[in-house]
């Protein structure tokens, strides 16, 4: 047995319910490109009926760990622990030696999980973007490297260094709750997203402050290691994951939460041999749960919301929830987005290491949001903020705006 | 290209026919393709095809035809007969990339998909017209139309709604020789013969679909759902006998036995069935809201009466939700009872399902399987789910011989070993639990008439020749006629087949080169049971016996004849009868559920049985149906039937101009409020009469006459009668009688039938008025045109005062030629001349059937010859 999750992947009874909701399968059509594919072919490895190729190797790789497919399985399969713990056995087969993995794991272990590091990076990053110089770097990446090209074109515009700041425990013990205290709460904000989406933290603890809930944003956090367990590398997972744990668990909350789908599936679900956190909640979640006391100003223009696959299929939390909370907003009109819960191809880095595929499957996402006419899109992800942004702006329509739902409260606060 | 070096050679020309990467030779990637949804038999395909256009089909077809080389078609990969199998060497053809929907009408209500269309998505589509695609097979969110037309799917709204044979207007077909042809289309009835039917349910071995007309119904306006918990079975199945029996027929009867119950609540799925529930029964009913009411009120008391330990029901969405959540869950559960599950699919007459539930438990324990029931308690379709580890070759072997043993109980129950999966490679060695020799040499001829080399998705349905079971003796009057088929055929004669003789007009004469052979002699119901929903009747019983017979039960088969009609059920079926309300039931070939008959050479054959769902072999009982005695005499046919409705109301107006009947006609069925009859009627010199009939409960007919009523407010329409009952059955003979020349016509009575969209039916009806006045006919000549707006279908019936010869021959063809621009303007799909009274206008092209299909029918028809 090769396959340290063989036992999971005889839940899977070959109905193929899943392939209609398989974003690779639907560009592709490949039965390989799909969950019961991918299944089939990691058991049968497993069972040493056949041997895997290349090719069929790289099926494996390009899924891109949506989950869509554990929502709609009779079997109720666990694709994502199947395919990581299939890449963590790969990845100590077949180390990848080429320059761009070795750059990317240098990135995840050395810069990921470190603070510091990653202010560093979005200090460069400002500095370049304030030079005007963009359009050059991406001509030069251009020429040098698709990959790096991708890179340039997905960064979203880094706020300034007062922006990026968020005051964490280390200034400020909490943010207190205005008027009557209804619960505490431990903010997590990610490794490259607490920099470079700072203004949705800053969003986030106005949001909960106004609305009575103490927040603490412990110092000694760290990133939640959901791109290194994509990759397969589940040591690394677990060392962030049991870091995190100690920290929020020190905090004494109510709950933890987070603002981005990607790292709050994945800090729900310990990886092996990791200890759990407190209770952890996406921030709509337990807004919805809380009741928003707040009162909201109206503001106009044609909204829709998209729904991260790490949310409503990693983290079970119903795409009516964050619609409820955003339908409360007046003067709005919430337009309804086809296609709402399928995957835009961002899968936290996979966009860089399958373009090709990331582009196909944004494709229909883009069409969808354009057939809205919405001039604001919200969606509870980093990764998928950029992926989509990115589509827009390829496709000429930058000026559509691309918000986190909590963002687009905070506005609607008085 | 280096990397094309590693594929045989005849491979690469293959991959040079499809764009890059579509063609998929990989070794390992090939061996995801070795099954469907039943992972039981494997095979690793040759290459794999991924198909976008039908261009490339057909290149790919031609190729394997070429090369002779196999090919499997394949959908979404969730059959659950391995019909999707590969067999060695062969190319597998993967159409789920044709996924557009080409043409949505919802006036007409068709829908024009490509064959890798979801099923659900084509409702999801049509939703917002408020129509939907009414087959729902249990994995419609997942498999595609493609594999629904190859495997005739059904699923637990077929009780009311029928099967996907019952939804297929149109097909493009490629045949193995990579020939296109297209078959039906949005028109109401078929040409010639029913191919479209045919190729239904033919599991790939005639080709591939590229193409596919569906039928679209109206989005029931309302639904409910009620749950009843038991604690026998036997209360479960006597409540369901009970709601058939008062003439209620819900969409969906749907039955969870005792060990379902156990897995559902052991599992994530739980539902929160009680402690002892032995059988849970869910009921859903759809229409109207308006009479809704009364049904649900006669439901729970009848599902009261048997005492159930819970009794729940739902009104809106959400709570349906609830109710349907251990349903829905159960394969699911049963999926995780161990690691592989095999799902049988057998179906029995509706009566017996109690008694062969018991033989598949008995049968599970003798030989030590797991074994639970979630069955189709409307349609008496069985799913006994055995879980097991298949990597277990003695607990596999073990599961397959019980397997066999259940289908075996169907089959002996009077039912049949597939209700709706399919043969596949999974059932092909039971086929001859059902069919001996002669029904399989039947069959098995068509198919080599349609793909004499073998190459169409070949190892399928049919088992190896040497296990055929010898033919069953025949019933001695059956007999008797068979030996005088023989007899004549010896001598060289063509075999005409008769009934009773009693129309003139179909009254056959004997001469040097043909025999009339009669099937006078064999008269009576067969079989019936009302709670079973089906009958069975020797073809030589006049029609009306039949009719009499069923409304005794308060049951019927909805086709209405003129009050003298006079055929026996043998010429309903072989002129494939339609009547006033086929356009909302179907037409008689939509009730056949199986027949028996002689070929032209007096060998007997049998197809298809007494069940309501049945997909075990090629639907050749609907060949028969409309195949006016080109095939064969029959010997007996089957029928479902459907429960009298409670109130039958029937409405006539009048308008001052035509025009304006057929505007408030399409009106009415813009509106959805289904009739079950709706007809134009006009005549020179007299007002446009538009006849309306409402069947339904008391509440449900109210209800609709009423918005019928509101809808002709802003018209001209004057209100000419309304009866109810008998009276309103008696509208319906004399809208059947307008097609119907009588027992002995006059011989200057001629009748004509077209059939195009029903939007079209008030233009067409107009050009056949123009086209009659131009002809300038004598004196006392008149036309009446009647157009089925639920149907489409437009009837000119005229009369002159002299003999055959008169100048108002030529106006048959001139009709003909209106139609035949019609069908140009409609893109070639539209526009059938059905049916001419043939004494009358001799000597005509009966039909506008393409070169290539006649030569296609000439060929099956030459099958039955020999």
């Amino acid at each position: 047995m090769k396959h340290p999750a063989y036992e999971k992947t005889l839940d899977c009874v070959h109905c193929g319910l899943c392939l209609p909701h398989c974003p690779t399968y639907r560009v592709t059509g490949r039965e390989a490109d799909s969950p019961r594919g991918r299944i089939y072919l990691m058991r049968g490895w497993s069972e040493g009926a056949f041997e895997l190729t290349d090719t069929t190797r790289q099926r494996l790789d390009e899924c891109i760990v949506c989950r869509a497919c554990e929502s709609v399985c009779p079997s109720g399969i666990h694709m994502g622990e199947m395919i990581e713990t299939y890449r963590s056995v790969d990845r100590r087969e077949r180390p990848n030696l080429s320059f761009a993995a070795r750059w990317t794991q240098k990135l995840m272990n050395e810069v990921l999980p470190r603070r510091d590091r990653i202010a560093l990076l979005s200090d460069l990053l400002w500095l370049h973007q304030r030079s005007g110089l963009g359009w050059l770097t991406g001509a030069i990446l251009g020429a040098a490297s698709p990959r790096l090209a991708r890179l340039h074109a997905l960064q979203p515009r880094i706020p300034s260094r007062s922006l990026r700041r968020v005051a964490t425990d280390r200034t400020i013990p909490v943010h207190a709750a205005e008027g009557k205290r209804r619960a505490r709460v431990g903010l997590f904000l990610g490794c490259i997203a607490s920099e470079w989406f700072a203004q949705v933290h800053h969003a986030a603890v106005r949001v909960l402050t106004k609305n009575g809930v103490e927040v603490v944003v412990p110092d000694a956090q760290t990133c939640c290691g959901a791109l290194h367990r994509h990759a397969g590398d589940l040591d690394e997972a677990a060392k962030l994951h049991g870091a995190n744990a100690r920290v929020f668990e020190a905090a004494g909350v109510d709950a933890v939460l987070t603002t981005a789908a990607g790292c709050g599936a994945s800090l729900r679900e310990p990886p092996p041999n990791a200890p759990s956190l407190p209770k952890t909640q996406d921030i709509a979640e337990f807004l919805s749960a809380l009741g928003m006391t707040a009162p909201l100003r109206a503001l106009s223009g044609k909204v829709t919301i998209d729904h991260p696959c790490h949310l409503i299929h990693g983290q079970r939390v119903s795409g009516e929830t964050v619609e409820g909370l955003i339908a409360r907003i007046p003067g709005i009109t919430l337009v309804p987005l086809s296609g709402s819960d399928r995957c835009c191809g961002a899968g936290g880095i996979y966009n860089l290491h399958h373009a090709d595929m990331a582009d196909a499957v944004l494709e229909d996402k883009a069409a969808s949001i354009l057939a809205t006419g919405a001039g604001t899109v919200l969606t509870g992800n980093p990764g998928c903020a950029m992926q989509i942004r990115q589509g827009l702006v390829a496709r000429g329509r930058a000026s559509i705006e691309v918000l986190h739902p909590v963002e687009f409260l905070n506005r609607a606060i008085v | 290209m280096p990397g094309m070096l590693t594929l045989a050679p005849p491979l690469s020309d293959l991959a040079q026919i499809l764009p890059p990467g579509r063609l998929l030779t990989d070794v390992a990637e090939l061996r995801v393709y070795e099954c469907d949804a039943l992972p039981v038999h494997k095979v690793a395909p040759r290459a794999v095809a991924l198909c976008a256009s039908r261009e490339e089909v057909v290149a790919v077809v031609r190729w394997c035809a070429n090369q002779g080389v196999p090919f499997v078609p394949r959908g979404a990969g969730t059959g659950l007969s391995g019909g999707a199998t590969p067999s060695a060497g062969a190319v597998v053809v993967d159409l789920n990339l044709m996924r557009r929907i080409r043409a949505i009408d919802p006036v007409n209500r068709f829908a024009v998909v490509e064959p890798g269309v979801i099923n659900l998505h084509l409702t999801q589509a049509t939703e917002p017209y408020g129509y939907i695609y009414a087959p729902d097979p249990s994995s419609q969110s997942a498999c595609t139309l493609g594999g629904n037309v190859a495997e005739n799917s059904g699923g637990p709204h077929c009780l009311k709604y029928g099967v996907t044979s019952d939804h297929i207007l149109g097909i493009e077909v490629v045949l193995p020789n990579a020939e296109v042809l297209r078959l039906g289309g949005p028109h109401a009835l078929p040409g010639s013969l029913d191919l479209v039917s045919f190729f239904t349910g033919s599991e790939g071995t005639f080709g591939l679909v590229t193409e596919i007309t569906c039928r679209l119904v109206p989005k029931p306006e309302a639904v409910r759902t009620f749950l009843a918990i038991y604690n026998s079975m036997s209360a479960a199945c006597r409540a369901v006998s009970e709601i058939t029996a008062a003439g209620i027929l819900p969409v969906a009867l749907e039955i969870l036995d005792r060990r379902t119950i156990r897995a559902v609540e052991a599992s994530v799925y739980a539902a929160g069935y009680p402690e002892g529930a032995d059988a849970v029964l869910l009921v859903e009913l759809d229409g109207f809201e308006a009479g809704m009411d009364e049904d649900a009120r006669a439901i729970e008391e009848l599902c009261r009466k048997q005492s159930p330990l819970e009794f729940r029901s739902a009104r809106d969405a959400h709570e349906r939700v609830k109710l349907w959540k251990g349903r829905k869950g159960a394969f699911g559960a049963m999926g995780r009872v161990d690691t592989d599950l095999y799902v049988l699919d057998g179906c029995v007459p509706r009566t017996k399902l109690e008694e062969t539930l018991q033989r598949v438990y008995e049968i599970a324990d003798r030989h030590r399987v797991v074994v639970s029931n979630v069955f189709h308690a409307g349609d008496g379709n069985l799913h006994p789910n055995i879980s097991y580890d298949g990597r277990d070759a003695e607990v596999t072997k073990r599961v397959l011989a019980a397997g066999e043993e259940m289908l075996q109980a169907c089959v002996d129950a009077g039912g049949t070993i597939s209700g709706e999966h399919g043969i596949g490679v999974e059932k092909r060695q039971f086929m001859t639990m059902v069919y001996d020799a002669n029904d399989l040499g039947l069959q098995t001829a068509l198919r080599d008439a349609i793909d004499p080399k073998g190459l169409a998705n070949p190892g399928k349905i049919f088992p190896a020749q040497e296990t055929w079971p010898a033919p069953k003796a025949l019933p001695r009057e059956v007999d008797e006629i068979a030996r005088s088929i023989r007899e004549a055929h010896a001598v060289g004669k063509r075999l005409i087949p008769a009934g009773r003789g009693a129309h003139a007009w179909e009254r056959p004469r004997a001469t040097g080169e043909a025999a009339v052979v009669s099937a006078a002699s064999l008269r009576g119901i067969l079989a019936y049971d009302p709670g079973d929903f089906t009958i069975a009747v020797a073809a030589g019983t006049p029609w009306k016996e039949l009719e009499s017979a069923l409304a005794e039960h308060g049951q019927e088969i909805p086709l209405d004849f003129a009050a003298d009609e006079a055929g026996t059920v043998g010429s309903v079926v072989a002129r494939a009868a339609e009547g006033p309300r086929s356009g909302k039931y179907g037409n008689i070939a939509s009730f056949l559920l199986g027949v028996e008959g002689l070929r032209p050479t007096g060998t007997p054959f049998r197809s298809g049985g007494n069940v309501v769902k049945n997909v075990t072999g090629y639907q050749v009982w609907k060949l028969l149906a409309g195949s006016r005695g080109t095939l064969g005499l029959l010997t007996r046919a089957n029928f479902k039937v459907r429960p009298l409705a409670k109130r039958r109301f029937a409405l006539v107006l009048t308008f001052a101009r035509g025009p304006e009947a057929h505007e408030a006609a399409l009106a009415l069925r813009a509106a959805r409020l289904d009739p079950a009859a709706c007809f134009v009627v006009e005549s020179a010199g007299e007002p446009a009469k538009l006849v309306v009939v409402f069947e339904g409960n008391e509440a449900t007919v109210t209800f609709l006459s009423e918005r019928f009523e509101q809808l002709l407010e802003k018209t001209s329409a004057e209100l000419a009668g309304t009866s109810e009952g008998e009276r309103a059955r008696g509208v319906l003979q004399w809208l059947a009688g307008i097609s119907y020349p009588g027992p002995e016509p006059a011989a200057d009575v001629a009748i004509a039938k077209f059939s195009t969209v029903p939007s079209r039916l008030g233009a067409l009806s107009e050009e056949t008025r123009r086209i009659f006045e131009e002809a300038r006919l004598r004196e006392g000549v008149s036309l009446l045109r009647a157009s089925d707006v639920m149907s489409g279908v437009l009837t000119l019936r005229w009369r002159t005062r002299s003999a055959p010869q008169d100048q108002s021959q030529i106006l048959f063809p001139r009709f003909a030629e209106a139609v035949a621009r019609e069908r140009l303007e409609m893109g070639g799909a539209s526009g059938t001349l059905v049916y001419f009274a043939e004494d009358a206008v001799p000597g005509l092209p009966s039909n506008f059937v393409a070169p290539a299909t006649q030569s296609l029918e000439e060929r099956l028809m030459a099958a039955f010859d020999r």
